[in-house]
């Protein structure tokens, strides 16, 4: 075990190439998989499916990122589909920008059903939407929709909402320990 | 003997203050130890769970890339003062977020190389607690929590105890000492007043004064009951004693003899009063060895060698030496000197007494003078029978040459030779009575026999037979006259002693002085067979004026003989019988064939 793992020392400025803006937030879908509980209900299936709705933004890094990882011993696979209706049994929906005209009837179709909707698109929470990408200061960062959240009886952590840049509808159970 | 005093009151205070101060100091190194220990585990552990709390509260900030919210989670350790730096990286290594404590260098520190099977890793170096722990989430890596805490905490903390022991330490010395120095009094004071009353004891020989009781009754109190006793016994001895001593002075100074006492050393400490007033010097001039001074100056050196070797030996001195009286004159002096000893056996002292022996010496002399006379007066009556018979003889010569002119050349032929007799007897007697000064070589057969021809007539007229048997050869140096003398009156005993018919075997030979001096001596017996000597006159028979001839003898004869044998340094023997039809005397006389000269 000479291999040590090292921590290599690397002054800031000279990290390797920023990471692309959907490879990020590829990274930040499997990890709201992590921060967020869901209900113990029995429509789930054995996996734990990511949905991309829509025009698929991701590429490859999607695939990548969930590749051999498990959410609550439930593997993660990634899903494109077409319509709402497929939406059903995602336990994450990425609704794409080009769905944005269609927001509200989306979100209609998936209301007080067990899925956490993510979108970029502008005004996503306010629509009804839970967690959105936004960018502060060249960093991609999120809000949450609590309400929202506790309308299809998803919990995020504290740990998440901490981490939030905006927390909408917040209730007083989010000021309790993670 | 206040030495005493503060000895036995430090030894207590001390041991106090040792027994305390040594109790303190274990409690507190232990205190200390325990303290530095459990506060090194106590740190890991709070810095652990410090970290970890930091780690779990990092991880949304790791994952979801918010360095500010990871940041206000490390502000919460401001409340712990010794953590100087605290950081969280992402799992390859990069700086995430970091505290710095107020005034530290805020510069990211680089993360060491660990394995990364530890999920945890702690060091300490010099002056600083380091603790890496690896933040995990849901079984993945997220992040790395780097805590640095200062240990100048744990050091602080450590003088600030050492500061209060210290105190602590001291104060309770100061407590301990007051206390001890009232606590050891109860145990010092008892035994110091002892110690205080045996050393006013010792100094002052006052066995009057008493250890006050302690009024305890413990095991000093037992001591001073015992001590107290002993001065009452020794105060009872000691008066006993001084009774002993003054009887003893009384003793000596009613004693016509002087007296004295010396050192087994050899030095004189004690006269009585009859020394003081025969030398007429005081105990100032007398202490030590000042009594060589009234000593005569020729006799002294012999005197102290004497002294000293007795002294060396331990056995009795005994020497006659002159002493000066205060008038100046020397009297001779009979010195006896018997050792003391202790119950050891060694010699304790010396009590000697000096007896004026002056006028015995010279009524001693004066009446071997007189011996010497009667012994003359006596010998001039056998000479003039000796002389006598010649005599007759040539006046009956000188009638018959008368008578007959023709016989005349044979009569004066015979009154020569009777002549010659008489010249022979007289100068044989002229040798006795010349006090001889110087000693000469006497030959002793010759001798015996001059001294017999004294007293032909008398052996003749009790028809006494005389043997002599002398070995070849016998010389002595000596005085002739007295040797004369000693054979003269052993002869002269044999011949009044013995009946008519008697014999008288006088034999010499050589022999030994019978002292054990491994002297070479000759030897001459006088044997005769008459009635010998009663055993009850056997020892008396040498003193002065004892006789058993009531009106022939002076009783001083033999003693002559005894005191001439002895001054020729020889050995006077007398063995007697007086079984009737066997009874005999034997004289023996041992004269050496030469003096002991020192």
């Amino acid at each position: 075990m000479l291999a040590a793992y090292l921590y290599c020392p690397r002054p800031l400025a000279a990290q390797k190439s920023k990471p692309q803006e959907y490879e990020v937030k590829a990274a930040y879908l499997y990890n709201f998989g992590r921060f967020v509980e869901w209900p113990a209900s029995g429509n789930m299936s054995d996996n734990f499916p990511i949905c991309v709705l829509g025009q698929d933004p991701f590429g490859s890094y999607l695939d990548a990122v969930i590749a051999g990882e498990f959410v609550n011993d439930r593997k993660l696979i990634a899903k494109r589909i077409a319509t709402v209706r497929d939406a059903l049994n995602c336990r994450i929906l990425f609704i794409s920008d080009s769905e944005s005209v269609r927001l509200r009837e989306i979100l209609a179709a998936v209301d007080k059903t067990p899925v956490l909707t993510v979108s970029d698109t502008p005004n996503f929470i306010i629509a009804g939407g839970m967690i959105q990408f936004v960018v502060v200061e060249n960093r991609i960062r999120f809000s949450i929709n609590l309400a929202a959240c506790e309308r299809a009886s998803l919990t995020p952590s504290s740990q998440l909402l901490k981490v939030a840049v905006e927390v909408r509808g917040e209730a007083s159970k989010v000021n309790g320990p993670s | 003997m206040s030495t005493l005093r503060n000895s036995l009151s430090r030894k207590l205070t001390v041991m106090n203050m040792l027994v305390s101060s040594g109790a303190l100091l274990l409690a507190s190194v232990a205190f200390f130890a325990y303290d530095f220990v459990t506060f090194r585990s106590n740190l890991i552990n709070t810095t652990s769970v410090q970290a970890h709390i930091i780690g779990t509260n990092a991880v949304s900030p790791l994952v979801f890339n918010d360095p500010a919210s990871a940041e206000r989670t490390l502000s919460a350790l401001r409340a712990s003062r010794h953590i100087v730096y605290a950081g969280v990286y992402t799992p390859d290594g990069q700086f995430f977020s970091g505290y710095w404590r107020q005034g530290e260098n805020s510069t990211p520190v680089s993360l060491p190389v660990v394995s990364p099977q530890e999920t945890e890793h702690y060091w300490f170096q010099s002056n600083q607690f380091t603790l890496v722990q690896t933040i995990a989430f849901q079984n993945k890596r997220v992040g790395v929590v780097y805590i640095a805490s200062d240990l100048g905490v744990i050091y602080a903390r450590l003088r600030s105890y050492a500061i209060i022991l210290l105190a602590i330490l001291s104060a309770s010395l100061t407590a301990a000492l007051a206390l001890s120095r009232i606590a050891q009094r109860a145990v010092s004071q008892p035994i110091l007043r002892l110690a205080d009353t045996a050393a006013l004891v010792s100094r002052e020989k006052d066995y009057t004064v008493r250890v006050p009781a302690t009024g305890d009754q413990d095991e000093v109190a037992v001591l001073v009951d015992a001590f107290n006793e002993m001065l009452i016994e020794i105060q009872k001895r000691d008066s006993a004693l001084q009774e002993n001593e003054r009887q003893f002075r009384n003793l000596a100074d009613s004693i016509p003899q002087l007296a004295w006492m010396a050192e087994a050393t050899g030095e004189l400490f004690w006269y009585n009063h009859r020394w003081y007033e025969f030398t007429g010097t005081t105990p100032e001039q007398m202490a030590g060895w000042g009594w060589q001074a009234v000593h005569d100056p020729t006799t002294l050196p012999e005197v102290i060698a004497k002294w000293r070797a007795s002294l060396g030996t331990g056995e009795p001195f005994e020497m006659i030496f002159p002493l000066r009286a205060a008038n100046g004159e020397f009297r001779d002096f009979l010195t006896l000197a018997m050792p003391v000893r202790d119950a050891q056996g060694h010699v304790a002292r010396w009590f000697g007494t000096n007896t004026d022996i002056t006028e015995q010496r010279r009524s001693a002399e004066a009446l071997r003078q007189t011996e010497k006379l009667a012994a003359t007066g006596r010998l001039a009556a056998s000479i003039a029978h000796e002389i006598n018979n010649p005599l007759e003889a040539v006046t009956n010569l000188v009638y018959l040459a008368r008578k007959q002119p023709a016989n005349v050349a044979k009569y004066l032929t015979l009154a020569d030779q009777e002549l010659d007799r008489i010249a022979q007897i007289t100068k044989n007697t002229l040798g006795f009575y010349r006090d001889s000064t110087s000693r000469t070589d006497i030959n002793i057969p010759e001798l015996l026999q001059e001294v017999l021809t004294l007293y032909n007539s008398k052996l003749h007229f009790k028809k006494i037979t005389v043997r002599p048997e002398y070995a070849q050869s016998l010389h002595i140096s000596g005085f002739p006259g007295e040797i004369r003398q000693i054979f003269a009156n052993l002869i002269a005993n044999a011949i009044e002693a013995l009946p008519a018919n008697g014999f008288i075997i006088i034999r010499a030979t050589r022999s030994w002085i019978p002292d054990g001096s491994h002297r070479r001596a000759i030897r001459i017996t006088f044997l005769d067979n008459g009635v010998g000597i009663a055993p009850e006159h056997r020892r008396r028979i040498f003193e002065p004026f004892y006789t058993t001839k009531k009106d022939v003898g002076t009783g001083l004869g033999l003693w002559l003989t005894l005191s001439l044998v002895a001054k020729h340094q020889g050995v006077l023997r007398m063995r007697s019988s007086t079984r009737p039809g066997n009874s005999w005397t034997i004289f023996s006389v041992y004269l050496p064939e030469a003096p002991i000269t020192n």
